[in-house]
């Protein structure tokens, strides 16, 4: 019987090509996301948020250069974040999010992420005004000190802000507001309360009342 | 019938591979072969004044396969024995025809200088 | 003979490092049938087998000019995509393994929850039960399923309430499942005080107590959450307590 012979260049190609089927396999089957934005969306079916749009796309090097979607439907804005592993595709990372219910003029929640041996927090805010006369944000955090508690503040910077579908969100980088060392402020040891304001403020500089968010639900999905 | 020298490395080392490729490709171009057949084949024509390395042969049909003018296939014989045979692919045909029409020039400018033509 | 064919053909061998193994099997295979073949034609015409493989051998030439020739014929681009592409197919299946099983107890527990009663979902808790009322209340939200199997009066830690029974799951047999959705029941409005479960990737079963005034005639259960508002009320069965 004949058996063909193959040259180098096609056993190479040949197995190229199965290695491109393998993956596309593994991917039908969701064991392998070629893209971020399967990964996004298992995210959003994990946390039961049903269909998303996607607002804005980042990264953060911070953050090993994952992908990260702010996404939002009529029920919720959320952060959904993804990871890329040669050997497993891009994986989904975490997904809080923020309901959109409520009378809040500004509905919104906060991530942190406390990296592992580094000494600062990466903490975004992120979610979508809907009081159309709000048109700046100052945050707060209330830190518990064994001397004195402590508050920080900050506006989220104009560039937060993005206009998606009719509705205005943000999705600010406020690390700025967490404190490393505990040692400032005269403490030896300073925890974070697990408390962060939101004051919405009118075109005209009034302040509306100040109330609290909360930590964003359905952090690290593993 | 020109003699075929013996490899000695270098230019003529050269010559003689592109007119070993010149060999192969008309060898095939009747029908499918494997090394040694063609070996046979050729001291066979060239009545037995042809010689060359017959182990050269394969670095030869390697490299015409890479090129696409040839297609290699195995068979088992029926004492068991798998030989690698070669047939021409229409690429290959072509470039035969091409060798022959630069042998026939190589030839025609042997020729005039040796005074035969 | 063998043994000189063998020695001839590690001797070209040792010239064409690019060659993956299964590639200088194959080298190998021709260039020995050549040998067999040359020294059978050599013992046809009356040479000694030991002489016949000598002279095959020798006249194959120098098998370092044989090894390079057939090494150049190597691209070394090729086989770097050939071993490349071998070693990451390799790799992922391996890595997809554990992945691989995952998804299997998904889809096994999310199957499995399909067809879960009360009695199969295998909670322990305190609570002592006075009136069990088997149920089917179902909600569908966002691409997952809650399903209420059981509500009970009883007790737990000494006060008087109503216990109920769920599994959530998601709609998609490969989606996992989600705590939080259970978790999002409340009855007469007031969230659960105790909670316990258990369940795999696929599936949550959960029970959750909330106290309740002994005697009282209906709760009203409801689910609303991210826009899905579901309300069921559950006449109640006190027993001789009430």
């Amino acid at each position: 019987m004949k058996k063909r012979a193959h040259t180098r260049r096609w056993t190479a190609l040949k197995r190229l090509a199965i290695l491109l089927a393998l993956i596309l396999a593994l991917d039908a089957l969701g064991l392998y996301h070629v893209l971020p934005v399967q990964a996004m969306r298992q995210c959003a079916a994990s946390a039961a948020l049903g269909d998303v749009e996607i607002v804005k796309t980042m990264s953060d090097r911070r953050l090993d250069w994952g992908r990260y979607y702010l996404c939002a439907n009529e029920d919720a804005v959320a952060l959904l974040g993804t990871q890329f592993h040669p050997l497993l595709g891009w994986q989904r990372q975490f997904a809080p999010f923020a309901p959109l219910t409520g009378d809040e003029p500004v509905k919104a929640c906060y991530q942190n992420f406390n990296r592992d041996g580094q000494d600062t927090s990466v903490f975004y805010v992120f979610g979508r005004i809907d009081d159309p006369g709000v048109k700046s944000i100052t945050l707060r955090i209330y830190w518990y000190g064994d001397q004195t508690d402590v508050d920080t503040f900050a506006d989220i910077p104009g560039s937060a802000y993005l206009e998606h579908g009719g509705h205005t969100y943000f999705l600010a980088d406020m690390s700025s507001l967490w404190l490393q060392p505990a040692e400032d402020y005269g403490n030896t040891k300073l925890t974070a309360a697990g408390q962060t304001f939101l004051t919405p403020y009118l075109a005209d500089g009034t302040a509306l009342p100040e109330y609290e968010i909360q930590y964003g639900s359905w952090t690290m999905l593993d | 019938m020109p003699r075929i020298p013996r490899y000695n490395g270098g230019a003529e080392m050269k010559q003689n591979m592109e007119h070993t490729r010149l060999l192969v490709l008309s060898l095939l171009h009747g029908q499918d072969m494997y090394g040694y057949q063609m070996i046979t084949e050729l001291e066979r024509k060239f009545d037995k004044t042809f010689s060359m390395k017959e182990g050269t042969l394969y670095p030869i049909l390697r490299s015409l396969e890479n090129e696409g003018a040839l297609r290699a296939y195995t068979q088992e014989t029926e004492a068991g024995r798998v030989r690698k045979y070669y047939s021409l692919t229409k690429k290959g045909a072509a470039l035969l025809a091409e060798e022959k029409a630069r042998w026939r020039r190589y030839e025609q400018a042997i020729n005039s200088v040796v005074g035969l033509a | 003979m063998t043994e000189q064919f063998e020695r001839f053909t590690l001797a070209v061998c040792r010239h064409v490092p690019r060659a993956t193994g299964d590639e200088w099997a194959e080298m190998k295979a021709e260039l020995t049938a050549h040998l067999e073949d040359h020294c059978d034609a050599l013992r046809l015409r009356g040479m000694s087998e030991e002489a016949a493989a000598e002279r095959a051998v020798r006249e194959m030439g120098d098998p370092e000019e044989i090894g390079n020739g057939l090494n150049a014929t190597l691209s070394p681009f090729w086989g770097f995509i050939l071993r490349l592409s071998t070693f990451f197919a390799v790799l992922l299946v391996v890595a997809c393994i554990l992945p691989g099983l995952f998804q299997v107890q998904i889809l096994w527990g999310n199957l499995t929850a399909r067809f879960a009663t009360a009695d199969s979902i295998g909670i322990r808790t305190e609570f002592q039960a006075i009136a069990s009322t088997d149920c089917d209340l179902r909600i569908e939200t966002k691409g997952h399923v809650v399903r209420v199997l059981r509500y009970a009066t009883g007790t737990q830690a000494g006060e008087s309430g109503v216990s109920f029974w769920a599994v959530t799951y998601a709609k998609n047999p490969m989606g996992e499942g989600n705590d939080s959705l259970i978790a999002s029941l409340t009855v007469n409005g007031a969230r659960h005080t105790r909670g316990a479960g258990h369940g795999s990737a696929g599936v949550v079963y959960s029970t959750y107590f909330t106290p309740v005034e002994p005697g009282t005639e209906a709760v009203t259960l409801v689910f609303d959450r991210l826009g899905d508002h579901f309300e069921f009320e559950l006449p109640l069965d006190w027993g001789d307590a009430a």
